[in-house]
């Protein structure tokens, strides 16, 4: 370890690096405090034996520049003193000094202020390694956070491009609320139409939320996809029995989720079928909440289905179909238990029953208006806008029975079905990639 | 600890000794089930006593429980109530599970 000696006069100068020498320093001379401190800017040099008498700059006011300077280390500085009063002492330390010895320099009280200031600075060099090493550190973690928190909102996005854009198809209006409780939601809800007389819809709820459920939802909403190839469509062409179409689609969900070690995430959801000619619903309620039909006759809302086991849970689950009568100005709801079960600031759940409640007050409400009125009753409801759970929610409602012979209005909602397709990269995703883990 | 396990000759009980059966606490219920089945306990009653909300995943462990115990074992849940009743029924598993009162009703299903 080098030791810098700032002394005056040659003779002292001498005697203290013989000794420091012998001890086996290597030692640097300054005749000055000034020339001291520029040693000190250009070198590494981290213990000083400093007189206190100089003329010029004295010791004490070499060390307060010393400290009101930044070389990116610290300096141990030792004073070399006649002086022994109290007041001494303390003006050294004051100053900033570490440590003091006296005049003349015993060899062995040298020999022990040194080591102490050797173990001092090695301590202090090591926690300034570990400081820069952890510094390092929690620069690569903060950089692989962001990375992950953008690929995330990168996911986000994706997630919410797969959702329906459209909100006028052949005779029914939609609105919906989508609020996830992470960047990804483990809700996924679609609506779209088949063939010329037919629209599909469906939400679904994978349990838990986040990333893992994400991918459950989205490899569930790549079976449904409304392609020829797609499930949907495949089982609606080979039945004129809708309510056999819809539970061979469940069947065939259930088959590819269902794994006998019960390690695969299971779903809820509502799938329906309506008739646009007859007005006439078929739907499954598979675990999910019970849909609610807001009756324009009635002026009343009716929670339909009797339940049903969720998808993927068990490989011999059987399902069951539910009918609903859609009038013209008939709504249906259908929602994920995130919304029923949303608590408000004082803990309380929103409810299925303030819900019926809610859908009855909204009858009056436009369709268009109806997601920015959700939004805000949730968000009211919830307190902030950070929920527990998902919170989705879609709302079909059957304007006008489709005429026959309004094929431009079929085809042209058909085309943008497809061109939403065709904007959906994920959609022609391979099942398979969602499996690799 | 969530849990809390009362070993018995031939049974043994699983109370749930928190209010929520969520996803922070379903993991360590589907090990905990899986932990007595391999050594050997697979007649368990799992009491709800104490639970006022389960969710999606608390379900997914209790499902996970049931079959964890397998065609040779037992698994009957009892001390259901309010909501979590409510799930058991929304999602037909009173037609999966054997559902008991309470305690004691369960152990005399597990004694039958």
């Amino acid at each position: 370890m080098k030791i810098l000696v700032v002394d005056d006069e040659p003779t002292s100068q001498l005697i203290v690096s013989e000794i420091a020498e012998s001890l086996g320093f290597e030692t640097v001379c300054a005749e000055s405090a000034l020339r001291g401190l520029e040693i000190l800017a250009e070198s590494d040099i981290s213990l000083v034996l400093c007189d206190w008498e100089m003329p010029g700059m004295d010791g004490p006011t070499m060390i307060r520049k010393l400290r009101a300077s930044d070389h990116g280390r610290y300096v141990y500085h030792i004073l070399v003193t006649g002086r022994n009063e109290t007041k001494d002492l303390i003006e050294g330390l004051n100053a900033g000094a570490d440590d003091f010895i006296s005049k003349p320099v015993n060899p062995d009280e040298l020999r022990v202020r040194l080591r102490s200031a050797t173990r001092v600075i090695e301590l202090q060099q090591s926690l300034d390694n570990r400081n820069a090493k952890l510094e390092k550190a929690n620069k690569r973690h903060e950089e692989a956070l962001n990375s992950v928190t953008s690929d995330l909102r990168l996911a986000a996005d994706m997630q919410f491009a797969l959702l329906p854009k459209e909100k006028q198809l052949a005779g029914i209006n939609t609105n919906w609320l989508f609020k996830p409780a992470s960047f990804l939601a483990g809700d996924i809800f679609d609506y779209f139409l088949v063939g010329d007389s037919q629209m599909v819809f469906y939400i679904i709820d994978v349990e838990g939320h986040g990333i893992p459920s994400a991918l459950t939802s989205f490899a569930v909403n790549n079976q449904l996809n409304p392609s020829p190839q797609g499930m949907c469509r495949r089982h609606l062409r080979a039945t004129s029995n809708v309510d056999t179409a819809v539970l061979r689609i469940l069947e065939e969900l259930n088959r590819q989720f269902a794994k006998p070690s019960g390690d695969n995430r299971y779903f809820t959801m509502i799938f329906g079928v309506m008739n646009l000619f007859s007005g006439q619903i078929t739907l499954a309620q598979a675990g999910h909440p019970a849909p609610l039909h807001y009756s324009t006759r009635e002026d009343s809302v009716v929670a339909v289905g009797n339940g049903g086991m969720p998808v993927g849970m068990f490989e011999s689950a059987k399902f069951e179909t539910t009918n609903i009568e859609m009038h013209p100005g008939d709504r249906l709801y259908i929602y994920s238990d995130g919304a029923i079960e949303c608590p408000s600031t004082g803990g309380e759940f929103y409810g299925q029953s303030r819900l019926e409640h809610s859908v009855r007050n909204w009858a009056g409400i436009p369709i268009e208006k109806l997601s920015s009125i959700l939004d805000k009753e949730f968000l009211d409801w919830n307190g902030t806008s950070q929920f527990e759970d998902d919170v989705s929610m879609v709302c079909l409602e059957y304007q006008t029975p489709l005429q026959l012979g309004a094929n431009r209005v079929q085809s042209s909602s058909y085309n943008g079905v497809e061109r939403r397709l065709a904007e959906q990269p994920l959609n022609t995703t391979s099942k398979d990639s969602f499996r690799q883990h | 600890m969530n849990f809390s396990t009362e070993d018995n000759s031939n049974h043994t009980i699983i109370s749930i000794t928190v209010e929520r059966l969520d996803a922070a606490v379903a993991p360590e219920l589907k090990k905990l089930v899986q932990t007595l089945v391999a050594e050997g306990n697979n007649r368990i009653l799992l009491d709800f006593e104490q639970v006022l909300f389960m969710d999606s995943s608390g379900l997914g462990a209790v499902v996970s429980g049931l079959k964890s115990v397998g065609d040779e074992g037992e698994f009957v849940v009892c001390g259901l109530s309010g909501v979590v009743l409510d799930l058991f029924k929304l999602t037909h598993m009173d037609r999966v599970f054997e559902i008991r009162s309470d305690r004691n009703d369960g152990l005399q299903a597990l004694a039958a």
